[in-house]
């Protein structure tokens, strides 16, 4: 956006071949005006004195119009070779003035102030020291370019420059009007006879030529008022060569002509820069529109989404409701904005407000679900997102929020929940009976003798104890999904907990051997029977993967502040481009090598969650076909609720 | 013969635990918790809750008779098709808590001992 509004200024635009046409046609036709007019510049025409009091006056006219609108681009840009050009337009004015005063026989007879040689001086000063302000100007510009001053200029020096210009401007007036008589004369009458006069007009060309070689060589033109500040020189040289040196006296064609060209001269500035004006007004009314447009495409769009939506200025304080929001709410625009809180539901409204403070204090975005109130009364659950919106100078701008009806899922969540529970309890109940008969039966054989029918049920038990670990692994993992998984913290020994284990595991292989290496642990706390369940899973994992048999390494070590225990088989081991997923939700190995092994794919996933739940870490190490080793950490006595 | 009162709404669970406990013990069994609520009911050495009951929670009753003069030094075991109510079994005063499936060999473990520990006591 700061590109977009400086190009629009004369100052900072880049001229182009279309923005340099006009600055080159004036040039031309002033230049062939010159020409044809230059060679009768000696004719005489009546004199008329008053001529010289009307034409300054349209020059001071000009030069302090283009002092206030150079003055708001100084204001706006800063740029010192601004400062140049306004001190130039200064200067004019005062020596304008003084000049109609002086001059014999526009307001009485004689001069109102000075004396006979006072109006040549004021001439010679006026137009030999205009261009002196140009080369600043191009100086100012060159330097500025190449980091030598500061590019910002500040309102101390302004008031310095300007302060200086006048005081300048002011003592020539006193020196050629009260000091007249001290200064060598240039006029005999109406004639300009002294060869001073030829040599103040020269080198007054001279220093113009300067100007103008300065500012073509110092700005190449590249911006657009460097050309008509060209133009300016150039017709402020015509101008002096046609009302001082082509011509002997006053009154004669070029006094006349020459006065014209110097109002040329003044107006061009001031017509750029009134252009721009007008430019700027017209892009600013159709930003506006274009932005009206915007808005009221924002406004229906946010109309037309079921959401409700709203943003908030920088201090949180709510500015815009979409329709849908009264809608929903009943509220008015005013009761939105002071008594949105009326929209909470009691039971979360100070930690929704509470959380909305931290928000708004720390500029960050603002994600929650929570009740809103219906204009009926009824509460309907949303997900409320509020995000802060930044400016291009990365300050905060306001705030952008909408909320979206989540009632309807949350109640089939809870559906889901529900359901669960429920299903488990109830499958639960007759694995239950179903594992005491089996039970029962297997001990009455075995009582019996009958040790054929006891190996029977010591299978069917096997299967029952899957069904019971199937239910299990799908209850862990709905209440995982929901965040319900709840520890029981006791302290307890994990070398205890891990010799059981072995113990029962190996119970179900004769073709392995799993050997327990204690290097430390001991007591922990943690939750018992999910760290049974972790060593469950990885232990029946190594005997399940290893179907050739052999060694199931277990070890534990301590740190300061954790144990580790290490799982390690001989076994198929894991590919891998699986090693990273064998911890997802119902991940399971697929290889054309191997064999299919039954099973969920839930026994990692939960075991992972459980290591994760008590701050510790769970990782595998693995080479297919040389077995895995499994690695999980627990913390001493730090678990996440 | 120690004296025990099993209530679960489960019809099947109360069979099969008659069953199994039966040849050990004298096993009373209710299908709800009002004899337990109305004081119809001759003290046993232990009361095995099922925490699901319908009606009544199992760990209301078992708060109950925690709270009872004559009740409260008799050993509760609560089963639960709910895991991780050992925290909350424990504040209702329960001694100790088997999840189902439970396996009777654990079941028939935690009588003897909490029949153990009370004589001794």
């Amino acid at each position: 956006m700061q590109g977009a509004n400086t190009a629009v200024f004369l100052g900072t635009a880049t001229a182009g071949r279309r923005t340099m046409r006009p600055a080159l046609i004036t040039t031309i036709l002033l230049l062939t005006a010159f020409l044809v007019t230059a060679p009768w510049a000696r004719q005489p025409l009546p004199a008329f004195p008053v001529f010289v009091p009307v034409y300054n006056t349209a020059v001071i006219v000009l030069d302090l119009l283009t002092v206030v609108l150079l003055m708001a681009h100084l204001r706006k840009l800063k740029d010192p070779a601004f400062l140049a050009l306004v001190c130039g337009y200064i200067f004019t004015p005062v020596l304008a003035v003084a000049h109609a005063l002086a001059f014999p026989g526009a307001f009485v007879e004689g001069s109102l102030i000075g004396g006979e040689q006072t109006t040549a001086w004021l001439f010679m000063c006026w137009h030999n020291f205009f261009p002196v302000f140009f080369i600043g100007y191009a100086v100012l510009r060159k330097w500025g370019a190449a980091s030598v001053i500061k590019k910002s200029v500040s309102r101390k020096t302004v008031i310095l420059a300007v302060a200086s210009t006048l005081a300048l401007a002011l003592g020539i007036v006193l020196l050629t009007t009260l000091g007249a008589h001290l200064l060598p004369p240039l006029m005999q009458g109406n004639r300009y006879s002294s060869p001073l006069t030829s040599l103040i007009l020269t080198l007054g060309w001279v220093v113009y030529f300067v100007a103008l070689m300065l500012l073509a060589s110092f700005t190449g033109f590249r911006r657009v008022i460097d050309a008509w500040l060209a133009v300016v020189l150039i017709a402020s040289m015509i101008s002096m060569a046609l009302s001082g040196i082509l011509v002997d006296a006053r009154y004669e064609l070029g006094f006349y002509l020459g006065r014209i060209y110097g109002l040329l001269a003044a107006s061009f500035v001031i017509s750029v820069l009134l252009r721009e004006a007008i430019t700027m007004y017209g892009l600013v009314t159709s930003t506006a529109d274009t932005l009206r447009r915007s808005e009221q495409r924002f406004r229906t769009l946010t109309d037309v989404v079921p959401q409700l939506i709203w943003s908030n200025d920088e201090r949180g304080k709510p500015v815009y409701f979409n329709q849908r929001w009264y809608e929903y709410t009943g509220l008015s625009f005013d009761q939105s904005v002071n008594d949105w809180k009326m929209a909470l539901h009691p039971e979360e409204a100070q930690a929704i407000i509470r959380q909305w403070q931290t928000a708004l204090a720390g500029q960050m975005a603002f994600n929650a679900e929570y009740r809103l109130r219906r204009a009926d009364g009824a509460f309907r659950w949303h997900i409320v997102r509020n995000a802060p919106l930044f400016g291009s100078n990365g300050q905060l701008a306001g705030w952008f929020g909408s909320a979206t009806d989540i009632h309807e899922l949350k109640a089939l969540q809870q559906q889901k929940e529900d359901f669960i529970g429920i299903a488990s309890h109830e499958l639960k109940t007759p694995v239950t009976s179903l594992r005491v008969y089996t039970e029962m039966l297997q001990e009455k054989f075995e009582a019996a003798g009958n040790r054929e029918y006891a190996a029977f049920m010591e299978k069917m038990n096997v299967q029952v104890d899957r069904l019971t670990d199937l239910i299990r692994d799908l209850l862990d993992t709905t209440r995982i999904t929901d965040g319900q998984l709840s520890l029981n913290m006791e302290p307890f020994d994990l070398n205890d907990l891990i010799n059981e284990r072995v113990e029962e595991i190996q119970r179900l292989s004769a073709r392995h051997y799993l050997q327990f290496s204690p290097n430390g642990a001991g007591v922990i706390t943690a939750d018992r029977e999910r760290i049974s369940q972790v060593l469950t899973n990885l232990l029946s994992n190594a005997v399940k993967y290893s179907p050739q048999g052999g060694n199931v390494m277990i070890s534990t070590r301590s740190t300061a502040h954790a144990v580790t225990v290490t799982v390690a088989d001989r076994g198929i081991g894991i590919p891998d481009q699986a090693q990273g997923h064998v911890f997802d939700r119902f991940y399971r190995v697929h290889s054309a090598q191997t064999q299919t092994y039954p099973g969920l794919g839930l026994g990692l996933y939960i075991s992972s969650e459980i290591v994760r739940r008590h701050g510790g870490k769970i990782a595998v190490e693995s080479r297919e076909g040389a077995g895995a080793t499994f690695r999980f950490s627990i913390p001493y006595g730090k678990a996440k609720t | 013969m120690k004296k025990l009162i099993i209530i679960d709404d489960d019809p099947s669970i109360l069979d099969v635990l008659r069953l199994v406990l039966g040849e050990s013990y004298q096993v009373t069994t209710y299908p709800d918790g009002s004899p337990i609520l109305n004081g119809t009911f001759d003290l046993p050495d232990l009361f095995v809750l099922d925490k699901q009951l319908s009606g009544t929670d199992g760990l209301d009753l078992c708060r109950l008779l925690k709270h009872g003069d004559d009740t409260r030094n008799i050993p509760v075991i609560i089963i639960s098709a709910t895991p991780g109510i050992q925290a909350m079994a424990a504040a209702a005063g329960a001694d100790d808590v088997l999840e189902k499936p439970f396996r009777v060999k654990a079941l028939r473990e935690c009588i003897a001992r909490l029949l153990g520990v009370h004589q001794e006591a």
